[in-house]
């Protein structure tokens, strides 16, 4: 059953409006771009987490496998969805910004490209795991499909990091070229967002694993 | 068995089953050519292509068309439920990825006997072929699509939607590597040297090296599912 | 003030996919709750009958 008060969905009620907070109150203003630039906090944050959440994928596929355990699939599948749903803001964000910044939606970058590829990738996995019914096959699939996905990453940045060389770069790394307000709120905005990763990612689990309860009674009430 | 017979006997197996039928090398070998044609078509009838864009009509003909021989090499296992016996004979899992790896291999090398020298002709004027270097990426893309594409034909072979998932599973995980294709190709047709798409080729066989390793690892436990 | 529209885009993306992901998960949540629900109380009669 649900825990009423998750620990990480408490402190995500207060870590994400105190990081809005700070990205609209606290962070001074981008000389150059604007406003616009207040998106990149949540954006960066974002796509930490995808990507912790894809890595997170990958370890509990590796850990059912070995261990088949039902634990690990509910973490698989919980973090390939979140992870999913991340690369999609991620993705959204990125876009919003880029419009005003870049003047185009879209641009293939490296990261972009690599993120873009990601959430085809993991969309997929969730897919595959909507075709498969049985538990098990679908556990291991899922598994499969998330090490396969995650292995893939270095070899979609060695293919993008050649195509920044042969087109012009549109972006600039900010690295830690920011301002001090600008670090602390992009620490705290990623804090707040790693947070709330944690937090749907338990809940998710729980959901799977309430999911998982309800197929053992069915085959219980069944024989 | 030592492993390297083990592979040997269901390659030659697998290759036989395709000699007697054809049912996998004349589809994919017909809709390699049909898929040039309609890119020639899109592409405009009177423009003489630059030699990226060829390079990338070249490999989407060659990729989607062998997409169709990925399927079947499982299908065909699983439609007479002879995983079950692979599986039950003393055969290793991992003799088993090798083979099925080798012979998407073979008949994507088959195909691409036919799909190449089409391409030529439709779309030749102006590039230089260099047949060294074309021979090298081929290879390449087939040992990185086909180690990927076994691994994943196990995975949709076990939903019921067999020929939807196959693709929907593949493509991204090879979008890498077509990208890498595209641009190492496009360069040997535009006539530069070997020494400039070197990373490009590097990165290429990373892919397959990895794809190979991971599908030998993981196939035991995906075609166990099947 | 024309930046801003993007700015007030951007955050609404991120809360109302969020939030639609969360309405989405209680529902699930919900039917499922309602199922098992079900099925205990009729695994229960059933011990009861026999």
């Amino acid at each position: 059953m649900l825990k009423r008060f998750d620990p990480f969905a408490v402190l995500a009620l207060v870590a994400i409006p105190g990081a809005v907070a700070t990205v609209f109150f606290y962070a001074p203003l981008e000389r150059t771009m604007g406003v616009v630039q207040k998106i990149f906090y949540f954006h960066l944050g974002l796509a930490a987490a995808a990507f912790l959440s894809f890595f997170v994928a990958c370890v509990a596929g590796v850990l059912y496998l070995v261990q088949r355990q039902r634990v690990r699939d509910e973490q698989c599948a919980a973090a390939v969805e979140v992870g999913v749903l991340f690369t999609t803001l991620v993705l959204l964000t990125g876009s919003i910004w880029g419009r005003p910044i870049w003047n185009t939606w879209w641009t293939w970058d490296p990261r972009l490209t690599t993120s873009l590829i990601l959430w085809f990738i993991f969309a997929g996995c969730l897919i595959l795991r909507g075709a498969v019914e049985q538990e098990e096959k679908r556990a291991v699939f899922c598994a499969v499909m998330a090490i396969v996905g995650f292995v893939d990453v270095p070899v979609v940045f060695l293919s993008a990091r050649r195509w920044r060389s042969i087109h012009p770069t549109v972006i600039r790394s900010e690295g830690i070229a920011l301002e001090p307000a600008m670090i602390v709120t992009l620490a705290v905005s990623l804090f707040a967002m790693l947070i709330l990763w944690a937090a749907l990612f338990r809940l998710r689990c729980s959901i799977q694993r309430q999911e998982n309860t309800l197929l053992d009674l069915q085959q219980q009430l069944q024989r | 068995m030592t492993l390297p017979r083990q592979i040997l006997l269901l390659y030659r197996k697998d290759l036989r089953v395709e000699v007697r039928k054809k049912e996998s090398l004349i589809a994919m070998a017909f809709f390699g050519v049909l898929i040039m044609v309609i890119l020639n078509l899109a592409a405009g009838l009177d423009r003489r292509l630059q030699a990226e864009p060829a390079a990338g009509i070249l490999w989407v003909a060659i990729l989607f068309s062998s997409v169709l021989g990925l399927g079947r090499v499982f299908a065909r296992e699983k439609e007479n439920n002879c995983v079950a016996a692979l599986l039950v004979s003393p055969l290793s899992p991992g003799a088993l990825f090798a083979a099925k790896a080798l012979v998407n291999f073979t008949l994507m090398s088959f195909s691409e006997l036919v799909l190449v020298p089409v391409f030529f002709a439709l779309f030749g004027a102006g590039l230089q072929p260099g047949l060294p270097v074309l021979l090298l990426l081929l290879a390449l893309v087939n040992l990185g699509f086909s180690a990927a594409g076994t691994l994943l034909s196990a995975l949709a072979a076990g939903t019921r939607r067999n020929e939807v998932m196959l693709p929907i599973l593949l493509y991204p995980l090879c979008l890498p590597l077509v990208a890498l294709a595209v641009k190492s190709t496009g360069a040997a047709f535009g006539g530069r040297p070997l020494t400039e798409i070197r990373d490009l080729i590097e990165s290429m066989a990373a892919f397959g090296l990895i794809y190979a390793a991971v599908g030998y690892l993981l196939f035991s436990h995906a075609v166990r599912e099947v | 003030m024309e930046r801003a529209t993007y700015l007030i885009l951007a955050y609404m993306v991120i809360w109302v996919g969020i939030a639609a992901y969360l309405t989405w998960l209680s529902g699930r949540q919900r039917q499922t709750a309602r199922r098992l629900e079900e099925l205990t109380a009729q695994l229960k009669r059933r011990e009861v009958q026999s």
